[in-house]
C-alpha cells in the first residue's frame, strides 16, 4: 500500500479501536471509512479501507486504491447520488421492474425481464462524476471536493439501445435528443422538474448506450442505479441516469433543472444558462495512482491510470521532474477498448530527494492532456497535469 | 498544486470542524430563516434539515453535518445550484441570496448528533 493512505490509516485505527470498544459492551457496530465517518447504510457494503465519506451520497475512492487496477470492483466504485437512492424494496425482484419506451413508431413499455431476450452486450467504461478533481480548483466552488476518486473503470451488461430502436420500429422524425429519466421518489411540494434527475444527450448516443443491468458481473447495487442503469460511453456520470424508468426519443432537452442549467460549464461567477456547454463527453485524462507521498531509494514502481475520454488513449507519458522532461510510460494488462481506461507502469530509480511525479496522456484523436484547465464556476472537468502530479520523498 | 501533507491534515481536521463559519451576531438570523422557510421556491427546507429553521428535508445534504460549509461555498451553492439543486439566482435577489447563505453559515452545524449519515 502506498503512504497516503498510511496516513489515514492511523487515523482510521483511531476511530476502529472506539468502535472496537462500542462493540464490547453491546452498542451497534459501524463502519468506518478513511475519513473516521461511518459508511452510509446503503452503502455499508463497501470496502471501508478504500472509500472516503464527503455526505450520505458522495463517497470517493482513495487514490491509492485504485492501483494498477483494470476494473474497479463494485465495493470500490465512487457514489454520487444526487437523489438519496429508492428504496431498497425495488431491486427485490429486478427481472420485474418496467421501463416505458417513447418517441418510436412502436412505442412500449417494458421489463427487465424482457429486455434480457432482446439483445446483450457488455462493455467496459469509465464513470467519472463531472466535478471529479474539483479540489484541484481553487475557487471556493461549492459540491464535494473530490481529487481523483470519483472516477472507476467498469464492465457493464445491457440490451443496445439501437436494437430497442430496431425493434420498435425506428425513432420518430425530428428527435433530436435522447432523454433518460430516473426513478428517484420526489418528495410532495416540489413540481418534478425541480429536482428529477432527467438527462438528455445527442441522439446519436443511441449507438453506443445500453441499458445496463449488470457491473463487473453482479446485478447493479442499488446504490449503483440497480434494477437498470442508462450507460453512454465517454459521457460524464450524470448522463449515466439511475434506475431508468423512462427512455425518450424527443424533440427538445428535458425541462429538468439537472438538464436546462445543472451541469453547465461556464466562467467563475456567470449564471446557468441552458446555452452553455453540458458536461458530456468526458476529456484525456491521466493520474497516478502510486506512490503518492513517501518511497524508499532504490527501485520504485511507480503506476497510475490513463483515459482517452470519447477516443481511445494512444499513450501516457511519465515526468519525475515535474514536467521537465516526459517518457512514455508502456500500459499493462489488456486493453478494454475505448471507453475504457489503461493502467501504466514505470519501474524508476529515485534518488533521494522529493520529486515531481506528473504523467500526460494522448488519446487516438490526438488531444494531449493540458498542463492546467481554467476554472470555472461549478469546478468540472480538471484534467490538468500539473495539478494532478504528485510529491514524493524519497528516503 | 501537488499534495502535501500539510493539505492533507487541514483536510481532515476541517472535516471535523462543525463549527459555525459565520458569527451569528452579524447576521439577520431572523430574515434569514424566513427566506430559509418561506421566501425560497421551493423552499430549502423541502430538501434540507437544518435545526435552527426546524428543516427536516431528507433530499439534500443535512446541513447541520456538511464539511467545508464556508459562506463563499454556500452563496456559490444557492447562486449557482449544485447537481440538481437548482441555481436559486433566477427566484432570489442578490441581498435575499446574501442572507441567507450567511444564515445558514451561521447556523448550521448546531445539532450535536448530526453526523453527516442520514440514512
Amino acid at each position: 500500500m502506498t503512504q497516503l493512505p498510511g496516513l489515514k490509516r492511523r487515523h482510521f485505527l483511531v476511530g476502529a479501536a472506539g468502535v472496537s470498544g462500542a462493540a464490547m459492551v453491546g452498542l451497534p457496530t459501524v463502519t468506518l471509512a478513511q475519513d473516521g465517518t461511518p459508511l452510509p447504510d446503503y452503502v455499508a457494503w463497501k470496502d471501508a479501507d478504500a472509500m472516503i465519506v464527503h455526505s450520505p451520497e458522495t463517497l470517493e475512492t482513495v487514490r491509492g486504491a485504485i492501483g494498477t487496477g483494470i476494473v474497479t470492483p463494485n465495493d470500490e466504485v465512487y457514489i454520487r447520488n444526487n437523489l438519496p437512492a429508492p428504496d431498497e424494496s425495488i431491486v427485490a425482484d429486478r427481472d420485474a421492474w418496467e421501463v416505458t419506451f417513447e418517441g418510436l413508431a412502436e412505442p412500449m413499455s417494458l421489463t427487465v425481464g424482457q429486455l434480457k431476450t432482446v439483445g446483450v452486450e457488455t462493455i467496459a467504461t469509465v464513470l467519472q462524476c463531472s466535478g471529479n478533481g474539483r479540489k484541484f480548483f481553487e475557487h471556493e466552488a461549492s459540491g464535494s471536493q473530490w481529487e481523483t476518486g470519483a472516477a472507476g473503470c467498469i464492465i457493464w451488461s445491457g440490451v443496445p439501445v439501437r436494437d430497442l430502436v430496431s425493434m420498435m420500429g425506428g425513432v420518430t422524425e425530428g428527435m433530436n435528443w435522447l432523454t433518460g429519466t430516473g426513478g428517484e421518489e420526489i418528495p410532495d411540494g416540489l413540481p418534478p422538474e425541480t429536482i428529477q434527475v432527467e438527462r438528455s444527450v445527442p441522439v446519436d448516443m443511441m449507438e453506443t448506450a445500453i441499458l445496463a443491468w449488470e457491473m463487473n458481473g453482479e446485478p447493479i447495487p442499488l446504490a449503483h442505479g440497480g434494477p437498470l442503469r442508462l450507460v453512454i460511453p465517454g459521457y460524464y456520470g450524470v448522463n449515466n441516469v439511475k434506475y431508468l424508468k423512462r427512455l425518450a426519443f424527443t424533440a427538445e432537452e428535458s425541462p429538468a433543472k439537472i438538464q436546462q442549467t445543472g451541469y453547465r460549464i461556464r466562467p467563475v461567477g456567470e449564471s446557468a444558462d441552458p446555452s452553455q456547454p453540458s458536461m458530456y463527453e468526458m476529456s484525456v485524462k491521466s493520474w497516478i495512482t502510486g506512490p503518492l507521498m513517501d518511497a524508499a531509494t532504490g527501485k520504485v514502481q511507480i503506476h497510475g491510470v490513463a483515459m482517452g475520454g470519447t477516443s481511445a488513449v494512444e499513450k501516457v507519458e511519465l515526468s519525475l521532474d515535474g514536467g521537465e522532461t516526459w517518457a512514455e510510460a508502456p500500459f499493462v494488462g489488456p486493453d478494454l477498448g475505448p471507453y475504457a481506461w489503461r493502467p501504466f507502469v514505470v519501474i524508476a530509480d529515485l534518488e533521494a530527494g522529493t520529486h515531481t511525479l506528473a504523467s500526460r496522456a494522448m488519446n487516438a484523436t490526438g488531444d494531449v492532456q493540458p498542463e492546467d484547465f481554467p476554472p470555472n464556476e461549478r469546478a468540472y472537468g480538471h484534467n490538468g497535469w500539473r495539478a494532478h502530479a504528485v510529491d514524493v520523498t524519497v528516503s | 498544486m501537488p499534495n502535501s501533507v500539510a493539505s492533507l491534515a487541514a483536510a481532515i481536521f476541517l472535516s471535523f470542524a462543525a463549527i459555525p463559519a459565520v458569527a451569528e451576531a452579524d447576521v439577520d438570523l431572523e430574515a434569514g430563516r424566513a427566506i430559509f422557510n418561506e421566501t425560497a421556491e421551493p423552499s430549502c427546507a423541502i430538501c434540507h434539515s437544518l435545526v435552527d429553521a426546524e428543516a427536516e428535508g431528507e433530499v439534500g445534504p443535512n446541513l447541520d453535518a456538511m464539511e467545508g460549509l464556508d459562506l463563499d461555498r454556500i452563496r456559490a451553492a444557492v447562486a449557482g445550484g449544485v447537481g440538481v439543486m437548482p441555481a436559486f439566482d433566477e427566484v432570489l435577489s442578490e441581498e435575499e441570496i446574501e442572507t441567507v447563505s450567511a444564515y445558514v453559515a451561521a447556523v448550521a452545524g448546531k445539532d450535536a448528533n448530526a453526523t453527516g449519515i442520514s440514512n
